[in-house]
């Protein structure tokens, strides 16, 4: 995916440092062929620089990838203050999954590692689901109150979960193209529309 | 996203011994350490002869899938009477179904984001296999011109519970899918996006 290289995040220091590129070198290999079948002479050779000289930045290659979780996203989405009507809503909400959905590189990555059991990309999904769930719900709040506000954020989350992780297991280049497809927001788009209904839609049950 | 068709080759009854055999050893050591060699030994074949009918591992689990989801299809039950019943049918028979083969969904769940081509073919497969089973349990109480929908929602959001329980459990999972939390949750989500809401044309 050379179009997406280190479009999805930005390292600290900025420059075009050594440090920088290995860490754009790693995210973009760990990414196509896995972490465990990435080597750090891979990554060395894709900076032009050796092992040794590898090793100077970082000690291995699990704290590369963990310091890619601890980097921040380029673009960052921006939350903001709630919108007033469900169409907004709806809209924001969309908008936050797609801005997840396209940095297709790092998230398929991110839940490869979670479901392989892996310490660190576990942590740093739950905090994101943490942060998204608790944007969403106040998003919702003004719509329809705090419990059910809370509800349909944590259904949102758990159907963007199994939206991503379907969109990636069907795509054998990395879902980059899946994702930015008319068909994947279509799909996205009529699914969120759904669970964000104008509030006197919402039937009362007991 | 359609599954590759092969003709099934060779005696049906050497093939489901063949299946036995492997879902046995995958259970007592795990998909990684289990050999074809080692499935068609225990099936009394010869290690090679196992290639006949399978060409490789990826193979076999896709076979396998399709298997365990034909046992789940001959069970006889009642139409659920509501719409609730039937969102508590779907949860209990996903969790069931990934509860019987956590080992063998992990490993296709993740050599399917690796991009191996047999895995991403058996997932989709399952996938659509599981929302073509959702869409036979909502349609008494969605209307039909947002059936698909309806049931592409429920199968997404069951996919996202088991996704998620499978990172928080880890090696765990089958115990949490049994448990009345996971249940009650998963059941809770969809009640959310399917039972409460008029949009939803609900009978």
């Amino acid at each position: 995916m050379p179009a997406d290289r280190g479009a999805w995040f930005s390292p600290p220091g900025g420059g075009s440092g050594t440090r920088r590129r290995i860490l754009e070198a790693a995210a973009e290999l760990f990414a196509c062929q896995g972490f465990e079948r990435t080597t750090v002479r891979t990554i060395a050779e894709r900076c032009g620089i050796t092992d040794p000289a590898l090793y100077h930045y970082f000690p291995s290659k699990r704290a590369i990838l963990e310091t890619l979780w601890l980097t921040p996203l380029a673009d960052p989405f921006e939350y903001g203050m709630p919108p007033p009507t469900p169409e907004q809503v709806a809209t924001r909400i969309a908008g936050l999954f797609t801005s997840w959905a396209t940095r297709a590189p790092f998230v398929r990555l991110l839940y490869r590692q979670a479901l392989a059991g892996d310490p660190a990309a576990i942590e740093q999904r739950r905090r994101s689901v943490t942060r998204d769930t608790a944007a969403i719900a106040s998003w919702l709040d003004q719509l329809y109150g705090p419990h059910v506000a809370m509800a349909r954020a944590d259904t949102l989350i758990t159907l963007f979960t199994g939206l991503i992780i379907d969109t990636y297991m069907r795509s054998p280049d990395g879902a980059a193209a899946a994702v930015r497809s008319e068909p994947f927001a279509a799909r996205l788009k009529a699914l969120v529309d759904r669970l964000v209904p104008p509030p006197t839609h919402l039937v009362a049950v007991s | 996203m359609t599954t590759p068709t092969r003709a099934l080759r060779g005696r049906p009854e050497t093939r489901a011994r063949l299946l036995d055999a492997a879902r046995e050893l995958f259970t007592e050591r795990g998909v990684e350490g289990t050999s074809l060699r080692a499935i068609a030994l225990r099936a009394g074949l010869s290690g090679p002869a196992i290639y006949y009918y399978f060409e490789n591992r990826l193979a076999l689990m896709h076979a396998l899938g399709n298997a365990s989801e034909l046992d789940q299809d001959t069970v006889e039950r009642p139409p659920p009477a509501s719409i609730e019943e039937a969102l508590r049918v779907m949860v209990e028979g996903t969790a069931s179904r990934v509860q019987r083969q956590h080992i063998l969904h992990g490993t296709l769940t993740l050599a399917a984001l690796d991009g191996q081509p047999e895995a991403i073919a058996a997932r989709a497969a399952n996938y659509d296999r599981a929302a073509a089973h959702n869409r036979r349990l909502l349609e008494r109480f969605v209307g039909p011109d947002d059936l698909e929908a309806a049931a592409d929602l429920a199968t997404l959001i069951l996919l996202g519970m088991i996704t998620a329980a499978r990172i928080e459990h880890g090696p765990r999972l089958p115990e949490h899918l049994g448990s009345d939390e996971f249940r009650n949750r998963a059941l809770a989500s969809l009640l959310v996006a399917l039972g409460r809401y008029e949009g939803a044309k609900l009978a």
